[in-house]
């Protein structure tokens, strides 16, 4: 049961990590060199290493500093990136991916102002049918990069055996954007130029919500339902990424989602729509879909018993788009790009509160 | 109860007399009455949601919808009436199968149907988008027809033609090779994969009246063709040579009763995604007291897998409160002892 579960709730994450096999074909020999940096590590140079980083598998230990980077799952290179390391290789993007050439708009950006698009383009790693261990073990690595992640302890151990590998340090895909951002940089030896990058995106945070003062404080459910069977609600729990991100934007996870949650380890439970008015505490109700999706909902004679549903305070994350991708899986460079969008959803719902 | 008396003595069935034969049918032909009236009722009283008999009859007769309790109720007539089309699709289906190719072990995953209906939703929803049940519908009864035709193709391939381990063997391959085909679909298109996360695990969950109008023709008319077939399955049963001296058209009780079967299990799958087991099993229990007439054997399979699939998505619905089991699951869990329990007191029944 608990993988039925878990497959269906990946669905955002799952799609997001594959790729299109064309792509893979076409990446081409990447430069075997990409380990180039534009920015110096941490004042105190290499005296950093060794590095030693505690994940839920074990103990990571990283020798000196890194210059082969891969990274693997939704969004770790991310922060190499942000850091000025260009990755030798990182796992493509198919979910959100408006253009279709496995990487999405912000880290695409990003690359471009490295100069690693084009033939330097970095490796990309097809994951459409789990980590591809041998595409990374030909990047020829010295570090992979996965604090947000969903690997298997199996997998853990085979990617140590390419290169230290950096893993979650407490729950699958329960590592948010913050800690994405200071533990894959502290294996880099770059934390503090890692804490610098997220406090940056937390003041752009500040003074996007300065501008929205209704979203600050409002109660959320994150959900995902499924319009083919309404019968039950996914709800994301309080420990998945996407629903910390929320955390930071100024809203509070409803108490009824916390009960609901309990101790789980896993990011999503299911809650059956007979139960909707479990709900009943939220005031912004958020699901991914499309300009369909409220009407279908407020149609639905259970899950208009959620009273969010019914005064329309539901924001529409809008499935399978570049903003759903950059939210679902938060990182120290999709936050900023997706903020004032995605802030505009909470404020429009915000507003219907009443 | 003369089915204890019977039951555990492995009696030869040809030895019981007329009069006894004929209490025991009836006798368990009132027991699936009462069962399919008992998992209605359970059906309708239990779920995710606790509520009171008041709210359940109220819920049924004249529902107050702005009370979830009676929307929650309501929700579950659309979803009762999907579980008794659907268990008793595949129950019909699973007896014909069984009865036309006289294989023990026929039932709509052996014989490509399933794979073949999953594997043309796949590809309607991939190359055009589909995303409806009458969309679903049509596609799935298309695969399973071109499914069930290879099946028999290859499996007549040669001099004896379709005999029951051929068949099987066919069918076995078939799947196979359709299994690939959707892998295939899925691992180069993961936003198909997505929607085709439905079709691995049987669910009732998206039952409403309106998909309901939608279904019930197909399978009224799979079921009217199946019962037409039962004098010609009970000829089959003792080979063809016996059934065409017998004045039966072979060739044409198989083609009615194939496309009964297609029928009935082509949209079971379209309508609740693939449900395994219940076909396999419920025949087999059918047997044990109504022998091997088809007359009585088709429509006490019908009404034992209507119950038996109601009672698997009641189960689903309340181990887990407040998350809900997918029937898929709750009938290979509970289907599977009971399949191997038959097997081991009956050696499986020769057909």
């Amino acid at each position: 049961m608990r993988t039925a579960l878990s497959r269906r709730a990946l669905r955002p994450l799952v799609a997001a990590t594959a790729a299109a096999l064309l792509l893979a074909a076409c990446s081409g020999n990447a430069d075997a060199d990409g380990g180039e940096t534009t920015s110096t590590p941490d004042a105190d140079g290499g005296a950093g290493f060794p590095v030693t980083l505690t994940s839920a598998f074990g103990e990571t230990t990283v020798e000196s500093e890194p210059t082969a980077v891969a990274t693997v799952n939704w969004g770790n290179h991310d922060v190499p990136i942000a850091l000025g390391v260009v990755p030798v290789g990182f796992a493509a993007s198919t979910y959100g991916d408006d253009d279709s050439d496995g990487v999405l708009p912000w880290t695409f950006e990003a690359l471009e102002e490295l100069g690693a698009t084009g033939d330097d383009l970095p490796v990309l790693f097809d994951e459409t049918d789990g980590v591809a261990f041998e595409s990374i073990a030909n990047t020829e690595p010295d570090v992979i990069l996965a604090a947000y992640s969903g690997l298997t302890e199996e997998d853990w151990t085979t990617l140590q055996q390419i290169a230290p590998t950096v893993s979650w340090p407490e729950f699958a895909w329960g590592t948010n954007w913050k800690d994405m951002a200071l533990v894959n940089g502290e294996a880099l030896g770059r934390k503090a130029q890692a804490q610098e990058l997220v406090d940056d995106v937390l003041a752009q945070i500040e003074a996007a919500l300065a501008e929205r003062p209704e979203v600050e404080g409002t109660t959320f459910a994150y959900t995902w339902i499924d319009p083919a069977d309404p019968s039950t609600i996914g709800v994301y729990t309080p420990l998945d990424a996407r629903v910390q991100l929320l955390d930071d934007l100024g809203m509070t996870v409803a108490p009824s989602v916390v009960e609901l949650a309990g101790d789980t380890d896993v990011f999503y439970v299911d809650l059956a729509a007979e139960q909707a008015d479990t709900l009943a505490d939220v005031d912004v109700l958020v699901t991914y879909g499309d300009d369909s999706t409220l009407a279908a909902l407020q149609a639905d004679p259970l899950l208009n018993k959620i009273p969010a549903v019914a005064r329309g305070s539901v924001a529409v994350v809008p499935d399978g788009t570049p903003l759903s991708s950059a939210t679902s899986g938060p990182t120290v460079l999709s936050v900023p790009w997706a903020l004032d969008a995605y802030l505009d959803l909470f404020q429009a719902a915000a507003a219907k509160v009443g | 109860m003369t089915l204890t008396a019977t039951a555990g003595t492995p009696a030869p069935p040809s030895r019981v007399g007329p009069a006894s034969l004929r209490r025991r049918r009836t006798l368990g032909l009132a027991a699936c009455v009462v069962g399919v009236l008992l998992a209605v009722v359970a059906s309708l009283a239990f779920g995710a949601r606790v509520v009171g008999w008041d709210d359940v009859v109220a819920g049924v007769l004249h529902p107050d919808t702005s009370d979830i309790a009676q929307a929650a109720v309501r929700s579950r007539v659309a979803r009762t009436v999907l579980g008794l089309l659907v268990g008793a699709a595949l129950g019909l289906g699973g007896a014909v199968l069984q009865g036309l190719t006289r294989n023990p072990l026929a039932d709509p995953a052996l014989l490509g149907i399933s794979s073949g209906a999953s594997l043309a939703v796949v590809l309607g929803i991939m190359l055009l988008g589909l995303s409806t049940l009458t969309q679903y519908v049509w596609f799935a009864f298309a695969g399973a027809t071109i499914a069930a035709l290879l099946v028999y193709a290859i499996g007549s391939l040669g001099r004896e033609g379709a005999t029951p381990l051929k068949l099987a063997l066919a069918g076995a391959a078939t799947t196979a090779a359709l299994g690939s085909g959707v892998s295939m679909v899925l691992l180069s298109r993961t936003d198909v994969l997505d929607t085709f996360r439905f079709w691995q695990v049987g669910s009732l969950g998206r039952a409403s009246f309106a998909e309901l109008a939608q279904v019930a023709p197909f399978l009224v008319v799979g079921a009217v063709l199946a019962v037409g077939c039962a004098r010609g399955m009970d000829a089959l049963a003792l080979g063809d040579d016996v059934a065409v001296g017998l004045g039966q058209h072979v060739t044409a009780v198989r083609a009615v009763g194939a496309l009964a079967a297609v029928l009935l299990c082509g949209t079971a799958v379209a309508a609740a995604g693939p449900i395994g087991f219940v076909g396999l099993v419920v025949p087999h229990l059918a047997r044990t007291f109504t022998g091997p007439s088809h007359r009585w054997l088709l429509p006490v399979s019908a009404a034992l897998g209507a119950a038996l699939l109601l009672a698997a998505d009641v189960v689903g619905r309340v181990v887990a409160r407040p998350q809900e089991v997918e029937v898929g699951i709750v009938t290979a869990v509970l289907g599977a002892p009971v399949f191997i329990a038959i097997i081991r007191r009956h050696k499986v029944r020769e057909l």
